[in-house]
């Protein structure tokens, strides 16, 4: 390992793509865990009605997905989207922002790397965002 | 200071009482899928989210003080003493490292502590390998994921017990692979009052072992830290600090992809993943607080402990014999 002494002291600069990276990070984590403590206010609060009713749960989260699932007519991939007002499903779309973090980071470093023609680095970030687009896609169901 | 050492004490007494009185018979009884509904059904539905919450933020603390992922926690002790199917343990597994990650990323990526280039190309085949892991997990019967879980979470234990780690590892060549990507950096090492110029080796080896790493994370729910931090710093040659960091970082991003999986199949139940991702990530503020109050390497032991009886339990309930 190359260590080297340096009388810089702390001020190091931080990498433009990683410095932009870790803004976006920061505000879209930000405003995923609010939303998700205020969907989940809602839905435990009843104010809004949900898809599957509180009291059913410890019948249904011992059986798999599938069958929970089934049992009320929620659809794999997207479909759930349908009941979006319902309350469970507004609190799934916020866990599921939670997810989408990652990608929007991608995006914003992307230009970075193409404005500085690094084409290895613009492959990787392409190829990440087409994987994490495939994975989000819900074409990849397992039946 | 005392007054914190008595909150510990406290704590520690309490989730101890919880452990015994509330989650172990409850493992005991959800045996079948039958006994586990009786279990479930037999108290009120909202003392499930609450006991989660409170057995979360303590599990949080632990992670903090032991310095493992939650993650790596959450899913064998869930599944062995709470009567949710492994499907949701799993999806909300995914969903506690993946908020955690999220919430530290920005802080570790501004002070140049985990490194972005040396992150991406690893989080690249940890994704793909994520992915295929997840879709294996999610097609599998339980017992069998059970009966695999055990069996990672012993490795996992022997990982822990075995594995040393250096602080400032020798690099001998800087590889290919490497050179191009423009994968070293600098970060300011405190205890040294000095900058620190890092760079890796072995590129090749880490990614092959991080597509292990990410099929496993994703078959299983795991947060992957466990053995990030081991590839970065004993493979790739990566400083420590910016082992840990980076490993927690790379989580973001690994742990998205199978959680895309468990989200669209309908795995992630708020009512369980969000009291786990809340009380989690409290624990963990509250777990950093304490850790200049106890000694790591007794939490580290009584980690080591638990996870062995979570593993050999799950492997147990897998062949149907508790």
């Amino acid at each position: 390992m190359e260590k080297t002494a340096s009388s810089t002291g702390q001020n190091i600069e931080t990498p433009i793509d990683q410095k932009k990276y870790a803004t976006v990070l920061k505000w879209s984590a930000r405003f995923g865990l609010f939303s998700i403590l205020l969907t989940f206010f809602i839905y435990l609060s009843g104010l809004i009605s949900p898809v599957i009713p509180l009291d059913k749960l410890p019948r249904l989260w011992v059986k798999n997905s599938a069958l929970l699932n089934e049992s009320f007519g929620i659809s794999t991939g997207w479909g759930w989207m349908n009941l979006i007002f319902k309350s469970d499903m507004m609190a799934k779309a916020a866990l599921t922002f939670l997810a989408f973090v990652p990608i929007l980071c991608y995006l914003t470093v992307l230009p970075i790397y193409i404005k500085k023609k690094e084409f290895a680095m613009i492959f990787i970030v392409i190829l990440e965002i087409s994987i994490l687009a495939l994975a989000a896609s819900g074409f990849l169901k397992v039946e | 200071m005392n007054s914190s050492k008595n909150l510990v004490l406290f704590f520690s007494f309490f989730m101890f009482l919880f452990f015994v009185f509330f989650l172990v018979p409850h493992a005991f009884a959800a045996k079948d899928i039958i006994l586990a509904e009786e279990t479930s059904v037999g108290i009120p539905w909202w003392i499930w989210p609450l006991s989660l919450f409170v057995f979360c933020f303590g599990l949080g603390i632990v992670a903090v003080l032991a310095g493992v992922g939650g993650g790596v926690l959450f899913v064998p002790i869930l599944g062995t003493f709470f009567p949710f199917h492994m499907d949701f343990v799993r999806g909300a597994g995914l969903m506690v490292a993946l908020a955690g990650s999220l919430s530290a990323g920005p802080g570790l990526l501004m002070r140049n502590l985990a490194s972005l280039r040396l992150c991406m190309p690893m989080a690249l085949i940890a994704s793909i390998s994520s992915i295929m892991g997840a879709m294996v997990g999610l097609a599998l019967p339980q017992n069998i994921v059970r009966i695999a879980l055990g069996l990672v979470i012993l490795a996992i234990c022997f990982v822990l017990l075995t594995s040393k780690r250096s602080e400032f590892p020798e690099i001998t060549k800087r590889d290919k692979i490497a050179q191009i990507l423009g994968i070293h950096g600098i970060y300011y090492e405190i205890t040294q009052r000095k900058n620190i110029n890092w760079q890796i080796q072995n590129s090749h080896i880490g990614l092959l072992l991080f597509f292990l790493v990410g099929f496993i994370a994703g078959m299983f729910g795991l947060g992957a830290g466990w053995a990030n931090v081991a590839v970065f710093n004993l493979v790739l040659g990566a400083p420590l600090k910016i082992s840990v960091a980076s490993s927690n970082f790379l989580l973001s991003i690994t742990d998205t992809s199978a959680a895309w999986i468990y989200l669209n199949n309908g795995a992630v139940l708020p009512i369980i993943a969000v009291p786990s991702v809340v009380g989690m990530m409290l624990g963990s503020q509250v777990g950093v607080r304490l850790l200049a109050l106890t000694k790591p390497r007794i939490v580290r032991w009584l980690v080591i402990i638990l996870l062995s009886v979570s593993g050999l339990m799950s492997i147990l309930k897998g062949f149907a014999i508790i």
